[in-house]
């Protein structure tokens, strides 16, 4: 083993360790709930959408399994239509599906939060004691090019997890996060 | 498959055309609705379209743009008007934008133009040249539908047919609903290993031929379906004037998909496919009586210096058709290298071919590309042999072409050149 490896091999983990907690996790009530403190999505191409005064959907999916994404034990999809205040400079976002939640004047950090807040997943019957791996994917659409499925209040879950697996057209925007393993009962509540 | 069976399907796929057509113009709407886009509560202050003159749209767009002047911003009455306005000036794109007013309160809309769009019905002109078929000219020009043509193609039939042609066509909501007229008067001239093998079955032929070409559905970016169907009424000059077997009516139908999604630098990709049926009637008055089908699809693929076309088509002939609804592959397009006249000289009733080219650009438009071209041509009740044949040429993106093209065959190495122009 060269020296450079040995370097490789010993510095890794150690940068794993100190590397930020990208996508963190916590649970309450039976609900397991995430932040993305390093994560903005409201950036580049879809940044500047809004700025012109279009609305775009984001599509926020998060899936739990117990063995590294080969089966998943529990899934959830939400769905946000995020918009640009021209004159107040400040961002709106509707959420879409059952109960439909709004918010208006946030700034764009503020945006990013509210979007990741409402995510969760509902964890009742999961065994608290064994291994998970939960993954947080983000997608950004054009409504117009989701053909519909985006903003369809009655669209079902098998079918949106359908479009997940699609590749994309438009505004050119995807992030996926991955935590584990961790055991729920070493989650904090 | 009867008469009868084949009336119906016409009868299915005009109705199916018409009404997902009508129903994807006027219903079929995913725009954001009006409340999710926090800049509905503004007041529109005026409304500008880039990339194009104003002058350029019809009168009663321009009045429906500012009639919204004043209005609140409704982004699915926009995105609607800029579906609209894509489909008159006929381009890839219409984006609104929006911009802060004068005043608070009031916004400016823009409507970005962009891009041509592809028109996946038109035949451009085209000149070709084959060393063992000859030259091949099909020249057209026309004004506001109205076009005029010469044509002498010694290509794509088992005959070489000369003359004259014209038509008109005009379309009606926004493009998706196209009548037209097309007339041909056309000399035929066969090849000398036809006629070893049949009389002269005709001299030429006029063709009258009224249809329509039904959008059923466009795609945001460049998608489209379109379904024509109409009625070929032919009328053969046969050598013995009077005798028999002079009409040759049928029906002509078409179905067509294009979508083409990327751009070049990150990967642009092509897929076309098409089935065409015609359908000679006994309900027509046509002395001949057959139906022939025939399917291609293909993609084709470019990203930076490279570029993958792949391409399949086939089909079969049943019943008693004329020479001209005959399969000839062998030519500039299928089957390169070949000659169409040793493979069927009578044309076959049956065809399959495929293509795979690969080409990798030398300068700004010019391509080195390699073909392989797989097919067979055959009669029924009798089998046909596979043939292969590869070459080697460069072609432009204007669409000039020149390839050497050798057929694989025992013995002897005979290649074939082939050159031509798309305009």
């Amino acid at each position: 083993m060269t020296r450079r490896m040995l370097l490789a091999h010993t510095a890794a983990p150690i940068a794993r360790a100190m590397a930020p907690e990208l996508l963190r996790v916590w649970w309450d009530d039976q609900t397991l709930r995430v932040q993305v403190p390093y994560l903005h999505f409201l950036d580049g191409k879809s940044l500047e959408r809004l700025h012109s005064g279009a609305a775009l959907v984001f599509s926020l999916q998060l899936s739990l399994s117990s063995d590294r994404f080969t089966t998943v034990v529990r899934r959830s999809v939400d769905r946000y239509v995020v918009s640009f205040d021209l004159w107040e400079e400040r961002f709106a976002i509707t959420g879409l599906g059952g109960a439909k939640t709004q918010a208006t004047n946030l700034s764009r950090d503020a945006a990013e939060r509210w979007v990741v807040d409402h995510a969760a997943l509902s964890v009742s019957g999961v065994a608290e004691d064994k291994p998970l791996w939960l993954r947080m994917d983000l997608r950004a659409d054009d409504p117009k090019e989701s053909a519909g499925l985006a903003l369809d209040p009655g669209v079902t879950l098998a079918r949106l997890i359908e479009w997940f697996g699609r590749p994309q057209r438009g505004v050119d925007n995807r992030w996926a996060l991955e935590k584990g393993p961790f055991r729920l009962t070493d989650l904090k509540r | 498959m009867s008469g009868t069976a084949y009336r119906s399907l016409f009868g299915l796929v005009f109705l199916a055309g018409l009404t997902f057509g009508i129903f994807t113009a006027s219903a079929f709407s995913w725009n954001v609705p009006d409340d999710t886009n926090v800049n509905s509560r503004y007041t529109v202050e005026r409304i500008d379209l880039s990339g194009v003159p104003e002058s350029k749209l019809s009168t009663r767009l321009r009045k429906e743009l500012q009639q919204r002047v004043g209005q609140k911003f409704s982004p699915e009455a926009f995105a609607q008007l800029a579906g609209r306005i894509r489909d008159e000036l006929k381009v890839r794109l219409v984006a609104p934008r929006l911009l802060r007013g004068s005043s608070s309160e009031q916004i400016r809309v823009v409507l970005e133009v962009s891009g041509r769009r592809i028109d996946v019905i038109g035949s451009p002109s085209r000149l070709a040249y084959q060393s063992r078929q000859g030259l091949t000219a099909d020249v057209r020009a026309g004004v506001k539908g109205g076009y005029v043509g010469f044509v002498s193609d010694g290509d794509q039939l088992m005959e070489r047919f000369t003359g004259l042609k014209a038509g008109y066509a005009r379309s009606f909501f926004d493009g998706r609903v196209r009548p037209g007229f097309h007339f041909q008067s056309l000399r035929s001239q066969f090849h000398a290993s036809t006629l070893a093998m049949r009389d002269e079955p005709y001299r030429g032929y006029q063709i009258y031929q009224p249809d329509v070409i039904f959008t059923p559905w466009r795609g945001a970016d460049r998608e489209e379906v379109t379904i024509s169907v109409g009625l070929r009424l032919q009328r053969f000059t046969t050598p013995s004037p009077g005798v028999n077997r002079e009409a040759s009516h049928a029906l002509v139908n078409t179905l067509r998909y294009q979508r083409v999604w990327g751009e070049e630098s990150t990967g642009e990709s092509t897929v076309h496919a098409e089935y065409a049926l015609r359908a000679g009637l006994a309900g027509l008055a046509s002395d001949y009586r057959f139906t022939r089908h025939e399917v291609q699809a293909g993609l084709d693929w470019s990203r930076g210096r490279h570029d993958v076309r792949l391409a399949v088509q086939g089909g079969g002939v049943s019943g008693d058709a004329p020479l001209y609804d005959r399969f000839a592959y062998g030519n500039t397009t299928t089957l390169r290298g070949w000659s169409k006249f040793e493979l069927a000289p009578l044309g076959a009733t049956r065809a399959v071919a495929s293509t795979i080219e690969y080409g990798t650009r030398l300068r700004r438009k010019l391509m080195l590309a390699a073909f392989v071209d797989s097919g067979s041509v055959w009669n029924q009740n009798s089998r046909g042999a596979v043939r292969n044949s590869s070459g080697l040429g460069v072609r432009t993106k204007d669409g000039f072409y020149f390839y050497v093209a050798v057929p694989f065959r025992s013995g002897t190495v005979e290649p074939v050149f082939i050159t031509g122009a798309y305009f």
